[in-house]
């Protein structure tokens, strides 16, 4: 358990930087000016030692032979023969000023009152922009072409989490039975899962067509596809989490040491992270290049293969409530006890069952 | 004694007076663990968007002055969202103010002072069908001048786009739109005449208001599945001729009472309402003493499927 700790200590403690600089943003200069970089990418900036500080005037008939740059207010009279930079302030081109690059104001706005601008006129806001969905942009050390898999992917990670835990507390017996049957056989469980993925579509399908010659049961059918739609999506997410719970009690080898509750919340969350490695890799490695299709097309395949298997596994094992015996052990190393009864249920003697061959799987 | 014998012994006895049988455990057990999959694959369901809502956006704000009075051709790309066009104060020769996801889209304003070519809008966006992105939309708002002649021509998605082309100096216009719906306003008399407009409405609303205004001599309309209405009022300084070719979707033509039309139709599996019309011959509809008007409309409308209004007022 201390181990267990000690893991998410790590994976939140490698976040807190991100999340950190992603929440602090100040009003700098540096801050402004990144802005301009972001919105007009490959732009030589001023340098910071040109930037004035508070408002500046290019006095009428001056000439500035590149850019104009401060920290407030920037009035042009004047020509300029580069681009003009208001940082944090408005930017006028007053009568007879003359701008022969851009003009550009970032936190204010930029008045043309007589004068004139060859280059382009560019507002840049200061403030987040806001979506109709209030989601917002914000000013992390990443780029947001990076930040949002990532974002996704841990998002992902948290939410399959907090579903797994949920899981393992309300219905821990259903896990279990995904991951006997996982254990019996994978290479079963993902020839189930595809052929169960494939008759999903067709299954549902027959149920509207069954539901539909009954007539009365066409009233029937939207809340039919809800539930197959909603059961469907029930028994990957169990599957899922069964493949995770595999995986993860594969990788960790000293689980005897700690409570089953304990090994199994460990097991799944080291499951969980090896199976999201390639997702959360892939929202680092930017937001283009031959890496980034690698390591997506990786993530793809191995979220596949686990959906497809765990998806085989609970169709196999009827959503993990089909109990089967588990499988039988060598002479030499004795017999499951836990059926042992001091009675004899349904005709079997109950002092040891005889062993069955590996893989029968018969039924209770 | 373990549990599972005291489970096994309390079902035998069967106090609850619960279902009895070799299966019954297994049918409750089953019966629960459906309720449960739907519960798991609701709250999967129900968290989904939240993790699928990885969106970063940006707000644009870049305009440009008119340097010369060149003709300008302007390209707009506008791939979902809330499109607004409308005439710019002087000295601006456009200002573009644009919202967009930064992630799905790049924000494109490019101008070529060689080829007097302007381009705006966004790249990258699925222009013909973008399932479920009304509700998360941007929005640009484009201002363009009305000091130089200009070609405009829109290439629009899953956009509502409203198109106040009031005083622009345009010499043609081109909508092309997917599955949106589009807006173009003429409220007041142009200082030039346009040559011709072209709209090619696919899945799409298209409405038209006082095109006389624009005083194009050619409109050429394609309607896909959407209703299109073109309203013909305004100061008529030539006649005009129009192309309309529907396919699923109504077209509604409304033409002043003075003005004189002539309809040429081929229809297939449709139906038109002409009333106060003439039929002058095979497909040949006209209006009393069309050689005597002012003004005339000459409409060649092609229509499968769909329904053709003319009203006259």
């Amino acid at each position: 358990m201390r181990r267990l700790f000690r893991l998410f200590v790590a994976v939140v403690a490698a976040w807190i930087p991100v999340l950190a600089l992603a929440q602090s943003p100040t009003d700098s200069v540096d801050r402004l000016l990144k802005l301009v970089g972001r919105e007009l990418p490959g732009r030589t900036l001023p340098e910071n030692a040109r930037i004035t500080a508070g408002a500046r005037t290019v006095l009428t008939g001056a000439r500035e032979p590149g850019d104009v740059a401060t920290a407030g207010r920037l009035e042009i009279l004047g020509d300029v023969a580069g681009s003009a930079y208001a940082l944090g302030g408005d930017l006028v081109v007053g009568p007879g000023g003359h701008i022969r690059g851009d003009a550009i104001a970032v936190g204010g706005d930029v008045r043309l009152d007589g004068g004139r601008v060859d280059g382009e006129i560019r507002r840049i806001s200061a403030k987040p922009a806001a979506s109709t969905a209030a989601a917002v942009e914000d000013e992390g050390v990443l780029p947001a072409a990076w930040r949002a898999p990532l974002a996704q992917a841990t998002g992902w990670l948290v939410m399959l989490l907090l579903v797994g835990i949920g899981t393992l507390v309300f219905a821990d017996r259903y896990l279990d039975g995904v991951v006997r049957e996982l254990d019996r056989s994978v290479p079963r469980a993902f020839l189930i899962g595809l052929a169960g993925e494939l008759a999903l579509a067709p299954a549902l399908g027959l149920i509207c067509v069954g539901l539909a010659l009954t007539l009365l049961g066409i009233l029937v059918i939207p809340f039919a596809v809800v539930a197959f739609v909603l059961a469907a999506a029930g028994l990957l997410t169990l599957g899922y989490l069964g493949v995770a719970s595999m995986v993860g009690s594969a990788l960790m080898r000293d689980n005897a040491r700690h409570s089953a509750r304990g090994a199994a919340l460990r097991s799944l969350l080291v499951g969980l992270l090896a199976l999201m490695a390639f997702w959360l890799l892939a929202g680092l490695v930017g937001s283009s290049g031959t890496l980034l299709l690698v390591t997506r097309g990786v993530a793809v395949a191995i979220t596949w293969v686990a959906a497809t298997t765990g998806f085989g596994a609970a169709i196999a094992s009827r959503g993990g409530a089909l109990k089967r015996r588990p499988l039988a052990k060598s002479p030499s190393g004795g017999g499951d006890g836990g059926w042992q009864t001091p009675t004899p249920v349904r005709g079997v003697a109950a002092a040891q069952r005889p062993a069955t061959t590996a893989g029968s799987g018969d039924r209770r | 004694m373990n549990l599972r014998y005291v489970q096994l012994q309390s079902r035998l006895a069967n106090p609850r007076g619960r279902p009895f049988g070799p299966f019954a455990g297994r049918r409750r057990r089953v019966r629960s663990g459906a309720a449960a999959f739907v519960v798991l694959g609701g709250v999967l369901l129900a968290l989904l968007p939240s993790c699928a809502a990885g969106q970063g956006w940006r707000a644009v704000d870049v305009a440009r002055t008119v340097t010369d009075s060149q003709p300008v051709a302007v390209q707009v790309r506008y791939g979902a969202g809330q499109l607004t066009v409308r005439g710019a104060d002087a000295p601006y020769l456009y200002r573009m103010q644009l919202r967009y996801d930064e992630t799905r889209s790049k924000a494109v304003n490019t101008f070529d002072p060689a080829r007097h070519l302007l381009t705006l809008g966004i790249s990258g966006d699925n222009l013909r069908w973008s399932p479920g992105k009304r509700s998360e939309a941007g929005e640009m708002t484009l201002a363009l001048t009305r000091a130089v002649p200009m070609d405009l021509s829109l290439e629009l998605g899953a956009t509502e786009s409203t198109l106040d082309l009031t005083g622009m100096r345009l010499r043609t216009l081109s909508v092309k739109s997917g599955a949106s719906a589009t807006s173009v306003r003429f409220d007041a008399a142009s200082a030039t005449l346009m040559d011709r407009i072209d709209v090619d409405a696919g899945a799409a609303a298209f409405k038209a208001t006082g095109l006389a205004n624009a005083g194009a001599a050619k409109i050429d309309v394609t309607g896909g599945l959407g209703l299109v209405e073109l309203d013909f009022g305004g100061v008529w300084r030539r006649d005009a001729e129009l192309s309309l070719t529907l396919a699923i979707g109504g077209g509604e033509i409304t033409v002043p009472g003075d003005v004189g039309v002539r309809i040429l139709s081929e229809q297939t599996l449709g139906s038109r309402d002409f009333a106060g019309m003439t039929q002058v011959a095979d497909g040949a509809w006209e209006t009393p003493r069309f050689a005597d008007a002012k003004h005339k409309l000459v409409m060649r409308a092609k229509t499968t499927m769909g329904t053709l209004k003319l009203v006259r007022r």
